[in-house]
């Protein structure tokens, strides 16, 4: 279940390179091969096989990692 | 301006919620930007830390050792002190809105939620800081989704550029010598900023 502090993670800096609050530490989270790779292992953890997702496209990765935080949160959220 | 209809995709009204927000906001001096940039990210940080204190929730279960003790009680304490901080910022963008006459005077009512009267993070009842987490993991979601065609139609990317010029007043070069070594970056003093 860590690999949602992952998700948690490539969330939040995504939302603070929007609005200008991301440091330099950061860029890595949104580098295209580290989403991928920890988008393949929540799949992995999941155990989801037919998932179909464009790992060319970045705002795509993005989306998903959003759905599944969010549905993640509403599934375990107490306040 | 009257409630919206609510007849579209509710992420749609709160998309032009945001950008209700965010036009106000840009019409309004750099330490008010700021605050509301601030406050995107304190959504965020928020968001994240729910998200910790709940796997290790989880795992605590399975094992209630002293020091897995120990760690949940620090997720604990961080998750309540971004929810605070972000409270905090809510309220002060509260009393900035309640001097405005757009459409972003109704931001929080719109989201039905009422923070009027609360002056302080305590006076909050606790159906109020429950629904001002959920708008958190709203934003949250809602920024987080955005591309980069809405972040300018949304007007964020100019917010955000607006608040950077205040790097000039450093002394720093900014764009065309962003290549050089010595030379840092809008994002660089941004950072030291910020901290």
């Amino acid at each position: 279940m860590e690999i949602m502090i992952d998700f948690a993670k490539i969330f939040e800096i995504n939302i603070k390179s929007k609005v200008g609050k991301i440091t330099n530490e950061d860029y890595s989270y949104l580098d295209n091969e580290y989403i991928k790779e920890t988008i393949k292992k929540y799949l992995d953890y999941k155990n989801i096989k037919d998932m179909n997702i464009d790992y060319e496209n970045k705002q795509s990765m993005l989306n998903f990692i959003n759905i599944e935080l969010l549905t993640f949160l509403h599934e375990n959220n107490m306040e | 301006m009257e409630k919206k209809e609510n007849t579209g995709r509710k992420y749609d009204y709160y998309k032009q919620d945001i950008g209700d927000l965010i036009e106000y906001f840009s019409g309004l001096d750099d330490e008010k930007k700021h605050l509301l940039l601030n406050w995107f990210g304190a959504c965020a940080d928020y968001t994240t830390a729910v998200v910790e204190h709940v796997v290790y929730s989880h795992n605590f279960v399975g094992n209630s050792s002293p020091s897995a003790r120990a760690e949940m009680e620090e997720l604990n304490k961080k998750r309540t002190r971004k929810h605070n901080d972000a409270i905090k910022m809510t309220i002060q963008l509260n009393n900035i809105l309640k001097k405005a006459s757009g459409n972003a005077a109704y931001f929080f009512k719109l989201n039905n939620i009422n923070i009027d009267d609360v002056k302080q993070v305590y006076d909050l009842s606790s159906d109020q800081r429950f629904d001002l987490g959920q708008l958190y993991f709203q934003t949250s979601s809602l920024i987080a989704s955005l591309d980069d065609d809405e972040v300018k139609e949304l007007g964020l990317e100019d917010l955000r550029n607006l608040v950077d010029r205040k790097v000039d007043r450093y002394g720093v070069k900014l764009g065309k010598d962003k290549e050089s070594k010595n030379v840092k970056t809008a994002d660089d003093i941004y950072d030291d900023i910020s901290r």
